[in-house]
């Protein structure tokens, strides 16, 4: 066999995915934030040295701002210390002489054990009690995923038993056409069409005040609902659709000719036939809400509901890099196990 | 009774789903800032001020770029890989699933690990890791649709050509690669849209230089929404009405 054909892709996904992902597994196993910013210091103090000096030159680097925040979070004091130090950097030859706290061993202290290699701390914040933040915003996260997946199969199942009732050539491609056309439509363009018509002077309020009326139907939880059923939709109609149009009518038939009613044709004849493609319906639904950030970053308000959100505010405002990797594995992980579930169902489903 | 009711529901339904994108459309031509439905008329200037923007007119250069030649990219890596796919059976699986698992991880988890990845090796020039990133995300698109072409092909055309005297590359340009066509450019769109569209990952790896739209409309989007971004939304729907009227004429024509 021609095995070259494979190789380049091969090759390319483990250096670029697979691997990157591993790294980012192990790291959430590490503090990184110091050891990116302050290089130099990190590597004395591994090697149980103070080092001043070597402060000092990772300070003259622009990347040392980045720790800022983050240090002050375990040693109150040490933003202005560090700002104040790095504003003046130019014309510092010794931190202590510039500032006497350079020498507190508090200071030292936090810094060490900041940079200790290995430690599961990461993962003992988000599970260290079922009161814990982000504990709290991981089963948030889960049980709202969970709804949304309910709501979406039921709302489709009907719309896709309807598709396999159309008979007329042009109707079925009409509907077709409101299915797809979302589907193909990015992200973001149809987040922008439920911000224009849910803000607080939005379209609906707007209808709504005619009859005095208004509804908070944004920065809540209905928004997030709102906005993710209607993105995952045409992602449940198609395979229960699928599902539904492999029926052999004739089962039905057979069904109601030997004396069973409309409902009991329903429930055991055609109803289990269809729930393959429940399944995988709400499986494929389930895994692409639990990744989403834009809707209920965008519709669910400021106070952060999903996981996805605290990934963002700790990579980028907190800079708490270990804490942020460590949320993602965990949900790669959830990612993982339904997505087992899911090739398990679909051993076949690319064979034929 | 009961099919009355489903069908009330599903037009209800399909009502949810399309007048959204009804109304972005009506509101792109309106002259009101403010998404008011009273004082609104007709008015195109919105469309004006983004022909004129120079902030759009960059993002919309860069996320062409990054499309164009990250589309490239994956049809070069996929196209042979569905191939292999397909003709093979030892680690077919283990293969399959990982040209598929770029789709299966949300790009949230693909674009926290590529932060650290390409700080840590030091390699970091924001518009190549956005057009590796996205080449990677669109993988999966291509190897699937062209594996779906694959499948409804019999080898036996390509056999009676090597046999008549053509040689293999003979064979591949005049045989193999006009049965297969549809799927690569079903591929190609596919992954085309999901990089025009990816924001995660631009939100992690994009620097002032690099900003796509995406990330634009982002941005605008989190603080005072302007209506430049519904003309931006209602020509970003024209592309999709025009990819998708496009993929499914060649779906159709891959079935015949």
């Amino acid at each position: 066999m021609k095995h070259w054909l494979i190789f380049p892709a091969a090759f390319l996904l483990v250096i670029f995915f697979v691997f990157p992902i591993s790294t980012m597994l192990t790291q959430s196993f590490y503090n990184t934030t110091i050891e990116t910013s302050l290089p130099l210091t990190t590597q004395q103090l591994k090697n149980g040295v103070v080092d001043y000096e070597a402060l000092r030159q990772d300070l003259t680097d622009e990347k040392a701002r980045k720790v800022i925040n983050y240090i002050n979070h375990y040693y109150p004091g040490a933003r202005s210390l560090f700002a104040k130090t790095i504003n003046n950097i130019q014309d510092i030859d010794d931190l202590v002489e510039f500032d006497s706290r350079w020498a507190d061993p508090g200071l030292w202290k936090v810094l060490e054990y900041e940079t200790h290699s290995f430690t599961a701390k990461n993962y003992t914040k988000i599970f260290e009690s079922v009161d814990s933040v982000y504990f709290k915003v991981l089963t948030q996260t889960l049980i709202i995923s969970l709804a949304i997946t309910l709501v979406t199969v039921l709302l489709s199942y009907p719309l896709a038993y309807f598709l396999t009732t159309v008979t007329n050539r042009w109707h079925f491609v009409l509907i077709m056409f409101c299915i797809l056309l979302p589907f193909f439509t990015s992200y973001l363009s149809r987040l922008v069409a439920w911000l224009v018509l849910l803000q607080k002077n939005g379209l609906i309020n707007q209808i709504l005040s005619n009859f005095d009326m208004s509804l908070n139907l944004m920065y809540n939880t209905a928004g997030i609902f709102i906005g993710s059923v209607y993105i995952v939709l045409p992602m449940a109609v198609l395979p229960i659709y699928a599902a539904m149009r492999n029926i052999d009518m004739s089962l039905i038939k057979t069904g109601s000719i030997v004396g069973a009613n409309k409902y009991q044709v329903f429930r055991d004849i055609y109803f289990p036939l269809t729930k393959t493609g429940i399944y995988n319906a709400a499986l494929l639904v389930f895994m692409t809400v639990i990744g989403f950030y834009t809707t209920p970053a965008l519709l669910g308000g400021s106070k952060g509901k999903f996981i996805t959100e605290q990934i963002v505010y700790h990579m980028e405002v907190s800079l708490n890099w270990g804490l942020a990797t460590a949320l993602t594995s965990t949900l790669l992980i959830i990612i993982l196990i339904i997505f087992y579930f899911y090739s398990r169902a679909n051993k076949d489903l690319y064979r034929d | 009774m009961i099919k009355t009711l489903v069908a009330i529901f599903s037009y209800c339904l399909l009502l949810f789903l399309i007048a959204p994108m009804l109304v972005i459309i009506y509101m792109s031509f309106s002259s009101d800032a403010y998404f008011l439905l009273d004082s609104s008329q007709f008015s195109l200037q919105w469309y004006k001020q983004l022909t004129s923007d120079s902030v759009w007119l960059k993002a919309l250069k860069n996320s062409l770029q990054i499309g164009i030649l990250s589309t490239t990219l994956s049809l070069m890596f996929a196209v042979p890989a569905a191939f292999w796919i397909h003709q093979n059976t030892s680690y077919r699986n283990l293969m399959l699933s990982l040209m598929i698992s770029p789709m299966i991880i949300p790009p949230m988890i693909a674009a926290v690990s590529w932060f650290f990845y390409y700080n840590s090796i030091g390699f970091f020039n924001s518009m190549f890791n956005l057009i590796l990133s996205n080449c990677i995300i669109g993988i999966p698109f291509v190897v699937i649709s062209v594996l779906a072409t694959l499948n409804n092909y019999t080898w036996n055309n390509e056999k009676s050509s090597l046999i008549c005297g053509a040689n293999k590359l003979q064979t591949f340009y005049y045989i193999t690669l006009p049965a297969v066509y549809p799927g690569i450019l079903i591929g190609g769109i596919l992954s085309f849209i999901a990089s025009f569209d990816e924001l995660i990952v631009a939100l992690f790896l994009s620097t002032y230089e690099t900003r796509t739209i995406p990330l634009e409309m982002w941005s605008s989007m989190r603080e005072n929404i302007s209506p430049v971004v519904l003309a931006v939304t209602s020509l970003l729907m024209l592309f999709s009405l025009i990819s998708m009227l496009l993929v499914e004429f060649l779906r159709k024509r891959k079935n015949d």
